[in-house]
């Protein structure tokens, strides 16, 4: 039976662990290399979330901003990224439901060609994630939440969770049934000659 | 082991490029369900790549801010947190005040006056014509929907919200029972509101653990249940006061036990 | 000018009439103290449930907790139709029906996901599984489909939604020796 029993993310260098007790003591810019080192990774996750860049921009400010101003309550030592997108999560939900009370039009940022795959991409790769960026939009929100917190972060189901504010064996299942629908949206497209419904070998 | 189980299993994959050891059987036989794997690892690889906006500018912006800025950033909400921060209510302010308000006053005393004359004229049934069914318990309603809240909730704070809740709910029954119930009927109610706090509200609330989420979170998840249960503790109190012998003890006991697990909630939001 | 405070002295009356239409809102304490009397073996039950289910830490636990909670709610629906109380029957199988599909078989769902066939859990799964099934179509089978009950709309449409969950939940899947 699969189980996470992965640690908590280790800090690749030491450096981030140095920023956060220096943050914590007052230094800004010490706290500018957190945003540095995490800015496009919320905006990113955000961004998928929101389908709208102003709006994740906002959140992604305003989540730095809650940040900076909590950040001395921070315990060394635990898990800073789930931290961070926790309360990146926590603006997010707090959004949903303003705008339930007064609902806004979400403005057509859509990204450029030169912000895709990159220059080696080819028409076919771009139509192929232009699919898949379709596909996660018809995901219920939930799911895609952990899902690309999973697939762009690579974050374990216990730090999901975390963030989440869920349990790991809920940060599993959203993510698998994540994938689930997607696979059957994508399904003739991942790999259009493959026969998935042969019998099998045995 | 099935393709249906391999399949959801690969999917639940922490790594559908690392098939756990259970796995790699049912893989080494049957290639549908490999091309299953397959497709899990294209699509893991393809969700990496989904092309984003750049927001360079927006962050150097705001780097260069926490450069400049002082010791204290005050926090200027991007997204409104409350309607009133939204100025949703500008537009009606404005017109109230281009208001009249002495036809206002006419207006009121001549709504009074035809709606008595429509009270004594028209036949009253209880509101319910015989055709209505007559209807539900919406207090059993509720506990259904918090039994499925509860089957579906997966942290502490989720069940603790879905008890302070059930508890407040237990005393707006006893609220709305108190004049005419019996007694015993009045002490069943207060031992369920008992049973709740003490066994459902406060265990969840001590699962809160501090560094499990972040500390606004917790504290506003505790505040939240406090301030049902001080809203119980108030509501029960002055009930009390007023209510038949018969109802009386009852609700002082879901004051006290609203007070006392109030004073618990504090404790653990202190740590200590 | 005239006609704006004829306006609003119009306005307040067609207001004033429609609230003087509507039935009241909410029960009296007599009709409150009635429906307490008719469910209280019921709330203190569900009460027992409920905290049975913060205890409950794996979905399989979840899943048997929500049975047992699905099995009292069946229990009551028999009681309605022995009783001949359609009312009853069309509420309690609507809480009933709730319970399975929002509760139960999201839960199971997720035990099934989670239990490794060989493990003992499994057994316990298939378990709660088939008594989750049986519980569900043997209570919708219970509803009559003769006589005045079963022929009102109330009773039949509690029927389907009864089959409906019971289909939702399906039976479980059979038991497969890996070799």
């Amino acid at each position: 039976m699969p189980t996470d029993q992965d640690p908590p993310r280790p800090d690749p260098n030491g450096a981030e662990s140095e920023w956060i007790a220096a943050a914590q003591t007052g230094d800004r810019s010490a706290f500018a290399r957190i945003v540095g080192a995490y800015w496009d990774r919320l905006f990113r996750w955000l961004y998928h979330l929101t389908r709208d860049r102003h709006r994740a921009e906002d959140l992604t400010q305003e989540t730095f901003m809650k940040a900076l101003a909590a950040v001395g309550s921070f315990r060394a030592g635990s898990n800073f990224r789930a931290w961070l997108f926790r309360i990146g999560h926590n603006n997010f939900v707090n959004l949903k439901r303003s705008e339930r009370k007064s609902p806004q039009q979400p403005s057509e940022d859509l990204p450029t060609p030169d912000d895709a795959a990159g220059p080696l991409a080819t028409a076919t790769d771009r139509e192929m994630l232009e699919k898949v960026a379709q596909a996660i939009r018809q995901l219920p929100t939930d799911f895609r939440m952990a899902l690309m917190l999973k697939a762009e972060e690579g974050m374990d189901y216990r730090e999901i969770a975390a963030v989440l504010g869920t349990t790991a064996e809920t940060a599993r299942w959203r993510v698998f049934k994540a994938r689930q629908k997607l696979v059957k949206l994508l399904s003739p497209d991942l790999f259009p000659d493959a026969d998935k419904d042969g019998p099998s070998d045995e | 082991m099935t393709c249906d189980v391999a399949r959801n299993r690969l999917l639940a994959l922490p790594d559908p490029t690392r098939p756990t050891d259970d796995l790699l059987p049912h893989l080494a036989g049957c290639a549908a369900c490999r091309a299953v794997q397959a497709e899990a690892v294209r699509l893991d690889a393809l969700l990496k790549r989904l092309p984003v906006p750049s927001s360079e500018e927006r962050k150097q912006a705001f780097m260069n801010r926490l450069d400049t800025e002082g010791p204290i950033i005050r926090t200027r909400p991007v997204v409104p947190s409350t309607l009133a921060d939204s100025g949703a209510f500008k537009p009606v302010v404005k017109w109230l005040k281009r208001i009249d308000w002495r036809y206002v006053g006419g207006g009121v005393a001549a709504a009074v006056a035809i709606g008595l004359g429509i009270w004594f004229l028209v036949p009253r049934n209880g509101g319910v014509t015989k055709a209505d069914p007559p209807p539900r318990s919406e207090r059993l309603e509720r506990m259904v929907k918090y039994t499925t809240d509860l089957a579906k909730a997966r942290t502490p704070q989720e069940r603790l919200g879905v008890y302070g809740n059930w508890s407040a709910d237990l005393q707006g029954e006893a609220g709305d029972v108190f004049k005419v119930a019996e007694r015993d009927e009045m002490i069943s109610l207060a031992r369920n509101f008992e049973e709740m706090v003490n066994d459902g509200v406060v265990p969840q609330a001590r699962q809160i653990k501090p560094g499990d989420m972040p500390p606004d979170a917790r504290s506003q998840a505790l505040n939240d249940a406090m301030k049902k249960l001080g809203d119980a503790q108030t509501e029960a109190s002055r009930l009390a006061a007023e209510a038949p012998p018969n109802a009386r003890d009852a609700l002082q006991r879901i004051a006290k036990t609203a007070q006392d697990g109030r004073r618990t909630l504090s404790d653990i939001a202190q740590g200590k | 000018m005239r006609t704006r405070p004829l306006l609003v002295i119009a306005a307040f009356a067609a207001l004033s009439a429609w609230v003087s239409a509507q039935p009241g809102s909410g029960p009296t304490a007599a009709e409150s103290l009635k429906m307490l009397r008719a469910n209280r073996g019921l709330y203190e039950d569900l009460t027992k449930h409920a905290l049975a289910l913060g205890r409950s830490n794996t979905s399989l636990d979840r899943a048997d907790e929500c049975l047992k909670v699905t099995e009292r709610l069946a229990r009551e629906v028999r009681e309605a139709v022995d009783r001949k109380d359609t009312d009853r029957l069309a509420e309690l199988s609507d809480h009933l029906n709730t319970v399975a599909t929002d509760g139960l078989a999201p839960n199971l769902s997720a035990a099934r996901n989670d239990i490794n066939p060989q493990s003992l859990d499994y057994t316990r799964l298939q378990d709660v599984h088939q008594h989750a099934f049986d519980n569900l179509s043997r209570t919708a089978t219970a509803v009559p489909t003769d006589g005045e009950l079963g022929t009102s709309k109330r009773a039949k449409d509690a029927r389907e939604k009864l089959a409906a969950a019971a289909a939702h939940i399906g039976p479980p899947p059979p038991d497969k020796k890996v070799p």
